[in-house]
């Protein structure tokens, strides 16, 4: 009765892999862009004007408190109705779902790494900045040649779980019709009633992956560790 | 403080992971679906011994299975269920409960595996993959795969679905349906189908213009697109979508009461009073499909 088969039979075994492929394309990108947009709005939110970082924490209030699936409803359907119609026809031929599921994820991912960045401002703490700014560097300067390398190498453990996190968020691409894992999973299950094998390849597809990622992440660490912080 | 707990996160997390993630595929395996099928027990029995009848039921798909205003399980499949209930009552000498469990697409077939219900009455099609997996009873209805598209759509005619975008409800066989199509060469250019997890969010978006049409069984179709000035039912006329109850492999004794309900219920005229109620003149407006009066003369069996 149970077939394991079915995973490696043409054309599901193909079909897995491709959805494979797609979890990891939306994830990773997702993530880069997560993280360039949230260490972008982190330093928004110590800017020195306050209509920035007014705006940073609207951002970030917005973002990090929608869940993920309203914001991705809200994307996919409303976003192509305010553009022209040649820019809409390219988007649909170009893959819209795929598209809509990485702006969502990496909006929502902006916003809690934003929110990485300010703790790890607090952590760095208000001293260093002083003693900066009394060695004459300007604001920029002193982000740019001192807070922001000790920002990175101090939130590195928080960027790695937010991949995981981004990793398994990807699955909800599924709700607008992308073929990756969870979507392609689901699928073959109905199609073939054999539940236990398509159940057993999806947690452990995430389960080993997001072990890849955490482990990855885990050298990083060890390797720009801030010498005598903690733990270092 | 709180730096130190985040770098000390991943070990932890990692050993967390490690453990649930054993329990979990543990889980997955002691709840192996051929223990359950691998008793030999006819679901005859089963119920006779438990004193209990679970009928598996759908909870919101309409017309076949849904919860009424009284939070009672209704709809066509659902009565099908209730007159088989009322046949093995009969049958094990009337003192026999009926326990209601909603099942989704996704919960069907496990539950029935492992015996948290004995019938499945939802909106089930019949298949050559599931056959490998589950018992079918007689077929209790037929529809077939449907186009719906907004009123002023330039999409007449299957042939007009060339290269666009169709919806279609995750789960379904309307993948398959489209997959087949596409290969075989049925349209100029390939139709790109957009997977929805349900018809609410397919009719989104086709109305926001996010897809050109949308795809999925008849019945639905017209319970979504009654207002004409809005919306527009293409014919595909491509597949017959033949439905069925499911029942655990290994139970003649039931299914033969199964399949006798069925036929006394297309040759009695309920099955289409039963038709006219959940499809008809009372709600869809869906006039019966000559597959359907087909369907009704080979389930009338003589006595």
């Amino acid at each position: 009765m149970i077939d394991w088969s079915i995973l490696w039979q043409a054309p599901n075994g193909r079909t897995l892999l491709e959805a494979l492929l797609l979890t990891f394309q939306i994830a990773a990108i997702s993530w880069a862009l997560s993280l360039v947009f949230g260490i972008g709005i982190g330093l928004l939110r110590e800017a020195p004007i306050a209509a920035l970082r007014a705006a940073g924490t609207v951002y970030v209030e917005i973002f990090r408190n929608i869940p993920l699936l309203v914001q991705l409803f809200f994307v996919y359907f409303i976003f192509p109705r305010i553009l022209p119609g040649f820019a809409k026809q390219a988007l649909f031929d170009y893959g819209w779902e795929i598209v809509a599921s990485i702006i969502t994820l990496s909006l929502y991912s902006s916003a809690k790494i934003a929110e990485l960045v300010r703790s790890g401002f607090n952590t760095i703490g208000a001293g260093l900045h002083m003693a900066a700014a009394s060695s004459g560097l300007t604001w920029w300067q002193s982000q740019r040649h001192i807070f922001l390398n000790l920002l990175l190498r101090t939130i590195t453990p928080g960027l790695a779980s937010e991949f995981v996190t981004i990793f398994k968020g990807s699955s909800l691409a599924m709700a607008v019709g992308v073929a990756e894992t969870t979507y392609v999973t689901r699928q073959l299950g109905t199609e073939t009633f054999q539940w236990l094998p398509v159940n057993v390849y999806a947690s452990a597809v995430y389960l080993f992956c997001a072990w890849a990622i955490a482990g990855v992440m885990l050298l990083v660490e060890k390797r720009v560790a801030i010498p005598g912080r903690i733990g270092g | 403080m709180m730096k130190e707990m985040t770098r000390n996160a991943p070990s932890t997390d990692r050993r967390g992971f490690l453990s649930a993630g054993a329990a979990g595929v543990a889980a997955l395996l002691a709840a192996s679906p051929t223990k359950a099928a691998d008793t030999g027990e006819d679901t005859l029995d089963k119920i006779k011994n438990s004193g209990v009848f679970n009928l598996g039921v759908r909870e919101a798909a309409q017309p076949y299975g849904f919860k009424n205003a009284n939070g009672e399980y209704v709809g066509f499949s659902t009565e099908i269920g209730k007159a088989i209930y009322a046949a093995v009552n009969k049958e094990l000498g009337g003192a026999i409960k009926v326990n209601y469990v909603a099942v989704t697409s996704q919960t069907r077939i496990p539950l029935l595996q492992n015996g948290a219900i004995d019938l499945e009455a939802g909106a089930t099609v019949m298949t050559i993959g599931r056959s490998k997996v589950v018992d079918f009873s007689i077929p209790h209805f037929v529809t077939s795969t449907s186009l719906l598209v907004p009123a002023s759509s330039p999409i007449k005619q299957v042939a007009d679905m060339a290269g666009k975008r169709i919806g279609i409800p995750q789960g379904g066989l309307e993948a398959a349906l489209f997959r087949t199509a596409n290969d075989a060469g049925t349209f100029t250019s390939a139709v790109k189908t957009i997977g929805f997890p349900d018809h609410s969010q397919g009719i989104t978006a086709l109305q926001t213009g996010t897809i050109d049409g949308y795809s999925t069984d008849e019945p639905i179709l017209y319970d979504v697109g009654r207002d004409p000035s809005q919306f527009r039912i293409v014919p595909m006329k491509m597949n017959a979508a033949t439905q069925t109850l499911l029942v655990r492999p290994g139970s003649s004794k039931f299914k033969r009461i199964v399949d006798q309900t069925i036929a006394q219920l297309c040759s009695s005229g309920e099955w289409e009073k039963l038709y006219q109620r959940y499809f008809g003149d009372g709600a869809f407006k869906m006039p019966l499909p000559e597959a359907g009066k087909i369907l009704v003369q080979m389930n009338s069996w003589p006595a």
